[in-house]
């Protein structure tokens, strides 16, 4: 381990400013990781997914997928907003998941260009 | 899948959705004997002789069964390599497997960004505990969820600042077990 003083510091730091996390108020971003995904790029689609959020700081959780027998249009990612409906995202490069965070999640458009399906909850 | 840290996602994967919470990872590159070997093992829920025997052939399929490619491209890569692949699996207790490649073969998938993949094991599975380790030639490296676990707490090891310590951690023993800094 790099330096255990350093982790240490960081528990105290985080401790002081931990706020209880409500997931169900939530919004999520599911990522499709079957095989199919992960063969089509799904890592550094969570990688770009993770790295967006964290700039913009955005209260989003990321979960995970299997195979949704969209194999073809993956990588996938869904999006759901609590109260909304859950909008699938397909062939996904990097550069449009960071977009359609951007656009979805902060602007609250729909980047409908990429949309594959649509599911009422 | 273009690289082993590819394949080894993806392995990982069959294992949290056996519903394993403990995951072991070693891999060895051992390029004085032109061996590299990846053993992976979980505790999942393991699998009867019949279904261990559908797993490793790609074209098995049945009604209720999801389509797996996932091992036989990793078989296939091992054995296009010169190596071999074997799986074991105790229904109630886990799964274990293997696969060896001829560290040299030019059909040898690279090893790929291991470090990006454990980051991305514990981005989304922030519970899971896993335990990696690498060796090249005579140098190794160790990475424990568990030691980290311990030492922050309640602190979930998906936060920001703590991943951000991790991928840093993993990153600089990946170069340094090579010599590079």
């Amino acid at each position: 381990m790099k330096s255990l003083q350093e982790l240490r510091d960081m528990r105290k730091r985080l401790e002081k400013d931990m706020t209880a996390r409500d997931d169900k108020e939530m919004a999520r971003v599911i990522i499709g990781m079957g095989t199919c995904g992960i063969a089509a790029g799904a890592r550094d689609i969570l990688k770009a997914v993770t790295d967006e959020i964290n700039k913009r700081d955005l209260d989003v959780k990321i979960v995970q997928t299997g195979c949704i027998g969209m194999c073809e249009e993956e990588p996938i990612f869904d999006i759901a907003k609590p109260g909304e409906d859950r909008i699938t995202y397909g062939n996904l490069t990097p550069d449009t998941a960071r977009q359609i965070i951007v656009e979805h999640l902060i602007n609250n458009r729909i980047d409908k260009e990429h949309v594959i399906a649509r599911h009422n909850n | 899948m273009k690289d082993l840290s590819l394949h080894i996602l993806d392995l990982a994967e069959n294992s949290i959705l056996a519903g394993a919470d403990r995951i072991i990872l070693r891999l060895k590159e051992d390029p004085a004997r032109d061996q590299l070997v990846l053993v992976m093992a979980d505790n999942g829920q393991g699998m009867e002789a019949v279904e261990l025997k559908s797993v490793v052939d790609p074209f098995y399929t049945e009604r209720n069964k999801k389509v797996g490619l996932g091992i036989p491209l990793i078989k296939y890569n091992a054995e296009l390599s010169g190596g071999f692949f074997e799986i074991f699996s105790w229904s109630g207790v886990g799964t274990v497997l293997m696969a060896v490649f001829e560290y040299n073969h030019i059909d040898r998938p690279p090893l790929g960004d291991i470090p990006e993949t454990i980051i991305s094991l514990i981005t989304l599975n922030p519970e899971q505990e896993i335990y990696f380790y690498h060796s090249y030639a005579e140098e190794n490296y160790e990475f424990k969820t568990s030691e980290y676990r311990e030492e922050l707490g309640s602190i979930p090891l998906d936060t920001k600042e703590v991943l951000q310590f991790i991928e840093d951690d993993l990153k600089t023993n990946f170069r340094k077990l090579r010599g590079e800094n």
